[in-house]
C-alpha cells in the first residue's frame, strides 16, 4: 500500500520525502554523533569524576590522619591512649568517617627498644602486648633481619579496633610495604587489599599509611624521612566502603571491580568484584593511582532510566521520519487534491463535451434515421409552423429541410392544404388521422398514405407528426399482383378445364359427328333434286351447319389444348393458299357486310407448306379476323391487311388492322383464356390465349405487334420440310 | 359402279345416328352393310358372317375397339380392312398398326374422307390380290 503510495504520488513529493528520509538520517547520524561525543564527555567527566572521588575516598581520611599527625606533634609524641581517645573523639573520628573502622598511630620501634617499649606502653595499659601477624609471604628470616617493627600502638574507636592495638604490622608485607613507601615517599600510602584483622567476615580492606617525622616538615630526601620517621598515622578502611562512598558519589555508576595493581610486583590483588551479568554499557576498565597505588577500576553505567544515545539518535531519526513521512503525506494529499481538482474540473470539462459531442452526433443521427426513412418525416406545431423535415421533403416539394423549417403548412403544400385541412384539424384535436392522397410532384402523381400523430403534452396537443408514405409503386404492384392472381386462377381453372377437356371431348364429338354426318347425308339426297332456289338455299344452310359443327370442333380441340395432349392431334401437311381460301371463305360476308377493305400481301408465300392441324391453324385466323373485324367498325377508315412473309424457316403470318395499337396491359389481359372485350352475343371465338396455345403447340409463336402504328397480331409457324407425299 | 359394290361392310359405334349415317353412305355407293352397338354384338355378327371392311368406334362400352380387333377370329380376320373412328386421341400410329388397323379417322369425321381412303384402300387389296393370281 505505502509502495503504491509512493508510486502515485508526484516526483515532487517524491523528492521531497526521499530527501527528508535522507535528511532525517543525516541529522540522527550528527545526533548520535553529537550524542556519543557528549556521551563520552560525559564519561569522562564521569570518569575524571570517579578517579577523583576515588581518590577522595582515601582523601577523606587524610585530614583526620594529618589531625593525628599534627596531635602527635603537639604531644611531642607522647600521645596517651586516652588522650588519643579524647581527641578521636572530639575530632568526630568515631561516627564521621564511613569506611573507617578506626584511626591510630603505628610507632616505628627499634627491635632493640621493643621490650623498653613494650613496657611503656603497659604502664598505661597493663594489657599492652605485641600482637604478631602470622603472614605466608614473610619468612621467620625476614622477620629478624628487619630492624624495626612497626606496631599499632593507638588505635580508636577501640571497641571496634581492639585487635588491631598491638599489631605488628611489619610482619605482614603489604602493610609492611605500604608502610615504608609512605615513609621514604613522605605522602599517604595504602596497602593492597588486606584482610583486617578487625574484621570478623572475610572481606578486603586497606590500611592507609599517613607517614609522622619528627618535624612538622616532611624531610627532603628519601634518607632524611627514613631517618626522621618516627611512626605514621593510620586508619583502617573498609574496601566495600570506598565501593559504597564511589557509588553515593556517581549514583549512575556502578563499580563492578576495583583492583590494585603493582607493577613491580605484577601482583593484582582483587578486592571488590561483582559479577555483571549484564556486560553492557561498561564505562570501562580505567587506571587510578591514589593514595600511592595503582588501581584498577571496572564501572559500567547503571539500568538507567534514561535512554543511550542510540536510542535516542534512532528515536530522532524515526521522529525526523515521521515528520518527513508526515509531510510527503500532506503534499501527497495535497498535490492529490489539486490533481483531483483538477481531473475533475478536466473531467467536468470532458464530459460536457462529451455530452456535447454525443447530442450532436444524437441529433445527426437522428437526421440520419429521419432521412432514411422511405416516408415524409415532419413535424408541425399548433401553429402549422413546421419544426422537423426530413430529406424526403425535398424529393417531394423541392425544398430542403433546414428551408422548410419554420415555414407555415400552407406554403409548403399549396393546394393541398384545404384538401388536408380536416385532417390536420382533427389531429391538432388529438385524432389519429390516416387518409390517402394524391400529391403531384415533380416527378409524376404520386399516391400517399399519409397519417398524422398528435403530439400531446398532459392533455394538451402542442404539435402533430407527419408521416406520408409513397405508395404509388405498392399500389401498381397490389394491382399487377390482382391480375396475376386472376390470371393464375383462370389458369388453373383453365387446366382443370383441360383436363375435363379430354372427357367431354368425345362426349360431344359424337353428336357433332351425327350432325355433320346427318347434315352430309341431307347433303347427298339434295344433288338428287332438282336445281332451283330452293335446293341452292338448302345447300347453303347445310353447309353452315358442317361449318358450324367445324367450328364447334375447333372449339372442343382448342379446350384439349390446355390439356397435355395437344400433341396429339393429327397434323397434315397442309398448303397455306388452302388454309387461306378456307378463312376468307368464312369471314367474306362480314367483311362485304361491314365495308372493310381487305389486302392481302405477300401472296406468293402462300405456296409454302406446313406441317398443322389445319382446322386449328384456320381456327386462329379466323379468330384474329374475327377480332379486326370488330376492332376496325368503330373506326372511320376500316380496312384489314393480312401479310404474308416468310422468314428463315418459318412462315410469318400477320393480321393488321385499322387499329391505333393496344397497350401491353390490354393484350395481357387479351390472352386471358376467353377472355373478350366483345359483350355477350358477339361470339365469344377461341380466345387469344387459345390461339396462342394452339400456334405454340405448332411449334410456333402468337404474339401482338404494333405495326406501322397499327395493331397487328402474328402467327408464326414452322415451314414444312419435305416431300408432300 | 363403284369400287364398293357389293363390298361388305361392319360397322359398329355405340352410337346408332352414326351406325345410321355411314349406313346411309355406304349403301348408297352399293356396299352391304352390317351395324353393331358394341364389341360383343360385332363378335357374335362376326361368328356368322364375313366382311371386306370393319369401321369401328374406339370407345365404346362393352367391349372396345381394340379388344374387338384382338377377339376377331383369325379366318375372319383375314383380308378384311379395319378403321377406326375416335372422338379423342386415344391411339398412338404405332398401336395402330400393331394392331393392323389401317386408319383413325378423328371426330366428327368427314365422311367422303373416309369414303375416299376405304376405295383407295380396296383398290390396293384387290391389285395385290390379282397380282398374287398371277403368280
Amino acid at each position: 500500500m505505502i509502495q503504491s503510495l509512493i508510486k502515485s504520488a508526484t516526483a515532487q513529493a517524491k523528492i521531497i520525502f526521499y530527501v527528508n528520509l535522507t535528511f532525517s538520517f543525516f541529522v540522527s547520524i550528527y545526533a548520535f554523533n553529537q550524542m556519543r561525543k557528549i556521551e563520552s564527555q560525559i564519561e569522562e567527566a564521569r570518569i575524571e569524576k570517579l578517579k577523583d572521588d576515588f581518590g577522595r575516598a582515601f582523601e577523606n581520611y587524610f585530614h583526620p590522619l594529618q589531625g593525628i599527625v599534627s596531635s602527635f606533634h603537639l604531644a611531642h609524641f607522647n600521645f596517651k591512649a586516652s588522650d588519643f581517645r579524647n581527641a578521636a573523639l572530639s575530632r568526630g573520628m568515631f561516627s564521621n568517617f564511613e569506611g573507617a573502622i578506626g584511626f591510630g598511630f603505628i610507632r616505628r620501634v627499634p627491635q632493640d627498644e621493643i621490650d623498653g617499649y613494650i613496657k611503656r606502653q603497659a604502664q598505661e595499659r597493663p594489657q599492652f602486648k605485641l600482637n604478631r601477624i602470622q603472614d605466608p609471604n614473610t619468612s621467620l628470616a625476614d622477620i629478624t633481619a628487619m630492624k624495626d617493627l612497626f606496631v599499632i600502638e593507638l588505635v580508636e574507636p577501640l571497641e571496634k579496633n581492639r585487635e588491631a592495638v598491638g599489631l605488628v604490622v611489619s610482619d605482614e608485607r603489604n602493610r609492611r610495604e605500604a608502610a615504608i613507601e609512605a615513609m621514604i615517599s613522605g605522602k599517604p600510602i595504602v596497602t593492597m587489599p588486606i584482610q583486617l584483622v578487625q574484621s570478623k567476615k572475610i572481606e578486603p580492606g586497606f590500611l592507609l599509611f599517613l607517614p609522622v617525622y619528627e618535624t612538622p616538615e616532611i624531610p627532603q630526601s628519601g634518607a632524611e624521612r627514613e631517618q626522621q620517621l618516627v611512626g605514621w598515622a593510620y586508619a583502617p578502611l573498609l574496601a566495600k566502603s570506598i565501593v559504597k562512598y564511589l557509588e553515593a558519589q556517581n549514583p549512575s555508576l556502578k563499580i563492578l571491580d576495583i583492583r590494585e595493581h603493582d607493577e613491580e610486583r605484577e601482583r593484582q590483588s582483587e578486592f571488590f568484584n561483582e559479577k555483571d551479568q549484564d556486560q553492557k554499557q561498561r564505562l570501562g576498565t580505567h587506571t587510578i593511582f591514589a593514595a600511592g597505588k595503582k588501581w584498577v577500576v571496572t564501572a559500567a553505567h547503571r539500568e538507567s532510566d534514561s535512554w543511550s544515545s542510540q536510542d535516542k539518535s534512532l528515536v530522532i531519526f524515526i521522529v525526523l521520519s515521521l515528520f518527513s513521512a508526515l509531510l510527503y503525506f500532506y503534499l501527497y494529499n495535497f498535490e492529490q487534491k489539486n490533481k483531483f481538482q483538477s481531473d475533475l474540473l478536466l473531467k467536468t470539462e470532458q464530459k460536457v463535451q462529451e455530452a456535447t459531442d454525443e447530442l450532436k452526433d444524437q441529433k445527426a443521427f437522428l437526421q440520419k434515421v429521419i432521412d432514411n426513412i422511405p416516408a415524409l418525416v415532419g413535424y408541425w406545431d399548433r401553429d402549422l409552423k413546421n419544426k422537423l423535415a426530413n430529406k424526403a421533403y425535398f424529393e417531394f416539394y423541392n425544398k430542403k429541410p433546414e428551408d422548410i423549417y419554420g415555414l407555415h403548412l400552407s406554403d409548403l403544400i399549396g393546394p393541398l392544404f384545404i384538401k388536408n385541412k380536416i385532417y390536420f384539424e382533427k389531429a391538432l384535436e388529438g385524432e389519429l388521422q390516416t387518409f390517402e392522397r394524391d400529391i403531384p410532384t415533380a416527378t409524376g402523381i404520386k399516391s400517399t398514405l399519409a397519417t398524422y400523430i398528435p403530439d400531446k403534452v398532459g392533455h394538451e396537443v402542442v404539435g402533430f407528426f407527419v408521416l406520408v408514405f409513397d405508395v404509388t409503386e405498392l399500389k401498381a404492384l397490389q394491382e399487377k399482383e390482382k391480375e396475376q392472381q386472376f390470371l393464375l386462377y383462370t389458369k388453373s381453372r383453365l387446366s382443370l378445364l383441360g383436363e375435363m377437356a379430354g372427357g367431354i371431348a368425345h362426349e360431344i364429338n359424337n353428336p357433332l359427328t351425327i350432325i355433320k354426318g346427318k347434315a352430309a347425308v341431307m347433303l347427298k339426297q339434295l344433288a338428287t333434286m332438282p336445281d332451283d332456289e330452293s335446293k341452292h338455299r338448302l345447300l347453303t344452310h347445310l353447309q353452315s351447319i358442317d361449318q358450324t359443327v367445324d367450328r364447334i370442333s375447333a372449339i372442343v380441340k382448342g379446350m384439349k389444348s390446355f390439356s397435355r395432349d395437344a400433341e396429339k392431334d393429327p397434323k397434315t401437311i397442309v398448303k397455306l393458299k388452302d388454309i387461306f381460301s378456307e378463312v376468307l371463305n368464312l369471314t367474306s360476308e362480314k367483311i362485304k357486310e361491314q365495308e372493310i377493305r381487305l389486302s392481302v400481301e405477300g401472296e406468293e408465300n402462300c405456296q409454302e407448306k406446313i406441317n398443322c392441324n389445319k382446322v386449328q391453324i384456320e381456327q386462329v385466323l379466323v379468330n384474329l379476323m374475327s377480332n379486326s373485324i370488330y376492332e376496325v367498325d368503330k373506326l372511320e377508315d376500316k380496312w384489314i391487311k393480312i401479310l404474308i412473309e416468310k422468314r428463315q424457316q418459318n412462315i410469318l403470318i400477320r393480321v393488321v388492322d385499322a387499329g391505333l395499337g393496344i397497350s401491353p396491359e390490354a393484350v395481357e389481359k387479351l390472352m386471358i383464356p376467353f377472355f373478350t372485350t366483345k359483350p355477350t352475343g358477339h361470339g365469344t371465338g377461341l380466345g387469344l390465349s387459345i390461339c396462342k396455345g394452339l400456334v405454340e403447340s405448332h411449334g410456333g409463336q402468337f404474339y401482338y405487334e404494333l405495326y406501322r402504328g397499327n395493331t397487328s397480331f402474328v402467327v408464326e409457324l414452322p415451314l414444312y420440310v419435305g416431300e408432300l407425299s | 359402279m363403284g369400287i364398293l359394290e357389293k363390298k361388305k361392310f361392319l360397322v359398329v359405334d355405340d352410337e346408332p345416328l352414326i351406325c345410321e349415317v355411314l349406313c346411309d353412305f355406304l349403301e348408297s355407293e352399293g356396299g352391304q352393310v352390317l351395324s353393331a352397338n358394341c364389341g360383343q354384338d360385332a363378335l357374335k355378327i362376326l361368328s356368322n358372317h364375313s366382311f371386306d371392311v370393319l369401321i369401328s368406334d374406339f370407345r365404346m362400352p362393352s367391349g372396345d375397339g381394340r379388344s374387338l380387333v384382338q377377339n376377331i377370329p383369325q379366318e375372319k380376320r383375314h383380308g378384311m380392312l379395319i378403321y377406326f373412328c375416335s372422338g379423342f386421341n386415344d391411339l398412338k400410329q404405332a398401336e395402330i398398326e400393331s394392331l393392323g388397323v389401317k386408319h383413325l379417322f378423328a371426330k366428327p369425321f368427314q365422311i367422303q374422307e373416309i369414303l375416299e381412303k376405304i376405295k383407295k384402300d380396296l383398290e390396293f387389296a384387290t391389285e395385290q390380290k390379282t397380282t398374287e393370281h398371277h403368280r
